[in-house]
């Protein structure tokens, strides 16, 4: 079993879902098994790799430094399971949702596409192929998002999203060039290793090229702006990938990039981290207020959750940097599971609620939060399951999304003394109450809210089944919680190094 | 000796779990259809009934006490090794216990059919009926108290759903679901709550008398707490009154004793098949079960120490001031279910007699056997006086007495039920079972040498006859009320006996009532060989010689139908002779005290309940509207502001975003230059 494996089966997927097309045209069902057997071959794959991380591979007569290299520890494994299962639930989830679309081959090709991606930026090992892999994705997203190209709505938010991402791949890249000024390779565990022990100002050049080329992806304010756009104007499965994972992808090589090549140690991007991750985390919860959109509610509420999570990794780097490595430890390891257990409540919750909020629009053509009042009362599936998705993201005990919170908070709440740790636990607490707050919210409107009068089905089970999982999930990793706390905390080892 | 085996056991652990299993079938069969669901839940009763049934061919053995015992919880890092076990006690005392709730249990369940028809929430009626049934079998059944409290707590909660059956409070149903008359009337809802919250008063005392128990004995098994209460170490001996001053706690909360009575009388606010199964055979009835139960474990302890005389002082007195207090009160009731509440914790305090004057002499078991007697008879009685006032206030659309009037020839076999039970509840010698098992009482405390107490008892026997027999005149005698004419008006009045569905379980009880008394001396002599024998082994007494002479018998029998005459007769004359009542300010004067139940009521609700909401409705409006509510009013305008004005920031041009990303990056280059320069 290569690492080769779990990135090859979407790609011979969406080859294969091709194929098919020119002899099946249209048949939505075979080129969703194709996308969902792929995905699943992947992720058998991946769990079979698990217990033998961290595994490599590489091309022969072509090795590192100068050749290409895939290379999967822990983190990146843990993103991978992630990407992995979210895909197979939306390609699933899109087999009924997207049942009328035309161009459906066009459709799993490119989530096949797009996962592709997503493993491979979490399996690359050295900075070329994470771009390249980091490409296929965000190219494969702008397509999907612009899919039902006949409104111009997704054509404008594939566009916007099209100019962002594109200056930010540039400005990553060229953020990456200077690395290779600096250590002459571009293979990770060659640059960590070449990486000067003092910071230089080349380095910090480069760091924050890097940091904002992957922040238009991971929708760090003022790089943010065209989520808000994207995942409402495309398809409900696009965009749980989207706001799920993808914006995760831009997290993860930030935080792989900075923790392993740039030690906290060494350069001091600890605030640099807090001041974004605070300014993302208010600025995108505030904007959930006024949203009348219930997909944009979802997006602006993403930008927050990515920004408490920048805001985590920003305490650790800061404790990493400014403490002893004793006292840091234990507090940025906190910090880090607490980012990634956050990640992973997430990518879950998130991907539930847009998927569920597919149904409600699937079912009623409407995604205004004024016409969707009562509707869990015509769709008790749908909106049961989206209440689970919105009370865990809205961090109401006992579910999951209380606890990455509470871990996350703990943190810089062992620094108290530390004037700039009390204010990162202020901004957290007061976020948390604005979170709560919506999400509770937007529960009574679309729960308790007396039922609309006409007649509305509820979504049929291909589409409620993905969604069910996902809410069966988020009570999981609540009654598995110690048992999720250590797997996150062992898969932010790689970062502590 | 019968021969026990395994299958023969098994209904003990039926008993109870069929009607639990029976409360939750309902919510199922209710998706079925309505007479899946009302004839579900009265055959699991009837189950639970031949279960416990099964259970009486055991009775007279020597094989007694059965404890089933599974292992459950062992307490870790405490200092005793504490091993609490669950399990089911099979001894006379549970035998009968069971018997008597789930065979009349299900008399008031076939009753309910009728009586509830038609009611928009049956399924709930059901479920907390047939749940109350299990808690209550439950709780006669556990070997010990920690299992015990689980079925304890089960009724408390269904007392509570059921009291407040009617929670919506409907004013135009007042005359039928509210109870009370001006100030002191309150809705069923008010009603529950205040059942829940006072007999929680005396279930806190009660759980710490357990503790101190457990801590003392270092079991909670009732059987070990017999065995070990004979030689109980010394450090511990003082803890042995106060557990049980305490565990007496709950039981006058549940019984409805001096002081914490005064829930009972509103009890009357729920349907009357619930205040049926309330009064005569669950919930009141747990509080002398559980005197009953500890009894033998104090008991023996006299012998480790004297002082524990006492609390069967304690007990015999709160019994008898019980009894007399709230016969009085009964006295001037206008609300016949509410005569008939006072009648019951009355009744009790007879029990409660029983059970505490045994406890102070060596002839135990005259009271013990009074006790249960009692218990057993007036279960039956009241269950059958209940039941036909159900039908009378169905039929005449009210609560109040002075509404009715008349009705004996207009439902004659109500009539012949309610009086052939009221005799028996006044005690009416020989042929009702009423009179066997008072006497047995007043018998005890006459032998026990405690006069006052005998006072007291005899002169509830004149109070009791009092109100006995000016209930029947008000209700079936005398002329129709003007509230009948009305209704008759309006149409709504159906006047006459019910269907046979419900007549049927009220004249059962009403016979049993006759057939008990029939067989009254030898159902006595039974009692008090089963319980003699039992206890003999249990006391390490080896056998003992009943010494129960016929003197003393003629003469309580002689003693309390001269205090019946005194009190009946009076009566006699006042409400079917239509005598005018002797008129002074004295009388009228007792009379208000009576009627505002010896303000101990009022003094509740000033002492408690007022101060309470006063101190609850200063701190809302000075915490939750003055600080919280302007608080986060506060959070959600500011966030609103910020929101908005954060808002124009995002108006979707492409331009400014790509222009956004360029000052970001500046800000972010701005950042790192301070950062390396500094």
């Amino acid at each position: 079993m290569s690492l080769l494996e779990p990135l090859l089966y979407p790609l011979i997927g969406a080859v294969a879902i091709i194929a098919v097309s020119s002899l099946a045209r249209g048949r939505g069902l075979l080129y969703c098994l194709i996308a969902v057997s792929s995905l699943t071959a992947s992720l058998a794959a991946l769990l079979h790799l698990y217990t033998a991380l961290p595994v490599a591979f590489t091309l022969d007569g072509f090795l590192p430094p100068n050749g290409v290299q895939l290379y999967l520890d822990s983190f990146g494994a843990f993103m991978a399971l992630l990407f992995v299962g979210i895909g197979i639930l939306a390609a699933a989830y899109s087999f009924k949702y997207m049942a009328d679309d035309d161009g459906l081959e066009k459709y799993y090709a490119l989530l096949l596409l797009l996962v592709a991606g997503l493993l491979g930026v979490a399996a690359a090992g050295d900075l070329f192929t994470l771009f390249v892999f980091w490409e296929l994705m965000c190219i494969s997203s702008y397509a999907l998002v612009s899919f039902r190209n006949y409104r111009w709505e997704p054509v404008e938010a594939g566009f916007k999203y099209l100019v962002m991402s594109t200056v930010g791949s540039i400005t990553a890249l060229y953020g990456m060039s200077f690395l290779y000024g600096i250590t002459g390779t571009l293979h990770i565990s060659e640059l960590v290793s070449r990486m000067p022990a003092v910071a230089t100002p080349e380095g910090y050049f480069a760091l924050v090229l890097i940091f904002a080329g992957f922040g238009v992806t991971s929708a760090i304010v003022p790089f943010h702006t065209w989520l808000p756009d994207a995942p409402p104007a495309a398809p409900s499965p696009v965009s749980a990938l989207l706001s799920g994972v993808v914006i995760k992808a831009g997290v993860y090589a930030t935080f792989r990039i900075m923790f392993t090549i740039f030690k906290p140690a060494s350069y001091d991007f600890g605030l640099l981290l807090i001041v974004f991750g605070a300014i993302t985390l208010t600025v995108g919860n505030l904007l959930v207020l006024p949203q009348r959109d219930i997909k944009r509610f979802l997006a602006f509420s993403s930008i927050a959750n990515v920004g408490l999570i920048l805001l985590a990794g920003g305490v650790a780097a800061y404790v990493l940097h400014a403490y002893d490595y004793t006292t840091a430890a234990a507090i940025a390891s906190l910090a880090l599971s607490g980012a990634a257990f956050h990640i992973l409540n997430h990518a879950v919750g998130k991907g539930l609620l847009f998927l569920s909020s597919g149904c409600l629009i699937h079912s009623t053509g409407t995604r205004d939060i004024a016409e969707l009042e009562g509707i869990a009362r015509r769709m008790p599936w749908s909106g049961g399951a989206m209440s689970v998705g919105m009370l865990n993201l809205g961090g109401i005990p006992p579910l999951g999304g209380f606890w990455s919170k509470l871990l996350i908070m703990m943190a810089p709440a062992a620094l108290l003394q530390d004037p700039l740790m009390a204010v990162c636990v202020a901004v957290m607490i007061l976020n948390s109450l604005l979170a709560a707050g919506y999400y509770v919210w937007l529960t009574q409107r679309l729960v308790f809210k007396n039922a609309p009068a006409k007649a509305i089905r509820e979504a049929p089970f291909s589409m409620l089944l993905p969604v069910v999982l996902l809410a069966l999930a988020c009570v999981a990793i609540t009654l598995l919680l110690p048992s999720v706390i250590g797997f996150v905390s062992s898969a932010i080892l790689p970062l502590m190094a | 000796m019968v021969d026990v085996t395994y299958s023969a056991l098994l209904p003990a652990v039926l008993c109870w779990t069929i009607p639990v299993a029976g409360a939750f079938a309902t919510l199922g069969l209710s998706k079925v259809g309505a007479r899946a669901r009302d004839y579900g839940a009265v055959l699991t009763s009837i189950l639970a009934a031949i279960s416990a049934a099964s259970l009486l061919p055991l009775l007279p053995s020597e094989g007694l006490p059965i404890d089933i015992r599974f292992d459950w919880v062992t307490l870790p890092f405490s200092e005793m090794p504490l091993s609490i076990g669950a399990g089911f006690l099979i001894d006379p005392l549970s035998i009968i216990l069971c018997n008597v709730v789930s065979v009349i249990g299900s008399l008031i369940m076939v009753y309910s059919l009728k009586y509830m028809e038609g009611d928009p929430s049956l399924t709930r009626y059901w479920f907390f009926m047939n749940l109350f049934l299990g808690n209550m079998l439950l709780l006669v059944l556990s070997d010990n108290f920690v299992q015990m409290l689980f079925g304890w707590e089960g009724v408390g909660v269904c007392s509570y759903a059921l009291i407040g059956f009617w929670h919506s409070d409907s004013k135009e149903d007042w005359l039928k679901c509210w109870v009370g008359e001006g100030k002191e009337s309150c809705p069923p809802s008010h009603s529950g709550m205040k059942a829940f919250i006072m007999t929680r008063f005396g279930d806190v005392l009660m759980l710490m008398g357990v503790f101190l128990l457990i801590v003392a004995l270092g079991t909670a098994n009732f059987l070990e707490l017999q065995n070990g209460a004979a030689s109980v170490a010394g450090p511990y001996k003082f803890l042995l009154l106060p557990a049980a001053l305490l565990i007496f706690g709950g039981a006058v909360g549940k019984s409805a004793q001096l002081p914490l009575m005064e829930w009972l009388p509103d009890a009357m606010t729920g349907p009357t098949p619930v205040s049926a199964l309330i009064h005569a055979a669950t919930m009141v009835k747990a509080g002398v079960y559980l005197v009953a139960r500890v009894f033998p474990i104090f008991y023996i302890a006299l012998v480790a120490d004297p002082a524990l005389i006492t609390f069967f002082q304690v007990v015999a007195w709160v019994g008898a001031l019980t009894a007399f207090v709230a016969a009085t009160q009964a006295t001037v009731s206008t609300e016949l279910k509410k005569v008939l509440a006072y009648s019951t914790v009355s009744q009790i305090g007879y029990m409660m007699l029983g059970m505490g004057v045994a406890g102070t002499v060596a002839e135990f078991y005259i009271g013990y056997a009074g006790g249960v007697m009692h218990l057993m008879s007036h279960a039956v009685f009241k269950a059958a006086l209940f039941l036909s006032a159900g039908a009378v206030i169905h039929a005449v659309n009210s609560r109040f007495m002075y509404h009715m009037g008349g009705l004996g020839k207009k439902m004659p076999l109500t009539y012949v039920a309610m009086l052939a039970s009221s005799l028996s509840l006044m005690g009416m010698p020989v042929f009702f079972s009423g009179f066997w098992s008072k006497d047995m009482v007043l018998e005890s405390a006459l032998l026990a040498g405690q006069y006052p107490l005998l006072m007291l008892g005899l002169l509830t026997v004149s109070v009791t006859c009092f109100y006995t027999v000016r209930m029947l005149g008000l209700v079936f005698h005398g002329k129709p009320s003007e509230h009948q004419a009305a209704e008759a008006a309006a149409g709504h009045l159906h006047l006459g006996d019910p269907s046979p569905k419900m007549t049927v379980p009220y004249q059962i009880l009403a016979a049993a009532t006759v057939a008990m008394g029939v067989t009254g001396y030898f159902q006595r002599e039974w009692l008090v060989k089963l319980f003699a024998g039992y206890y003999s082994g249990i006391f390490a007494l080896g056998h003992i010689e009943i010494s129960e002479g016929l003197m003393p018998q003629l003469f309580t029998a002689a003693l309390s139908t001269l205090f019946l005459l005194a009190g009946a007769v009076p009566a006699y004359l006042i409400y079917f002779r239509g005598r005018t009542p002797p008129q002074s300010g004295l009388l009228s004067s007792i009379r208000n005290l009576l009627f505002r139940r010896y303000y101990l009521n009022a003094l509740y609700y000033a002492l408690f309940v007022n101060p309470t909401m006063w101190l609850a409705e200063r701190l809302y409006s000075a915490m939750e509207v003055g600080f919280f509510d302007r608080l986060n009013a506060g959070i959600a305008a500011a966030a609103r502001s910020a929101s908005s004005k954060l808002r124009k920031s995002h108006a979707g041009d492409l331009n400014y975003n790509v222009l956004a990303f360029a000052v970001g990056l500046a800000l972010l280059m701005l950042i790192i230059l301070v950062v390396v320069i500094w």
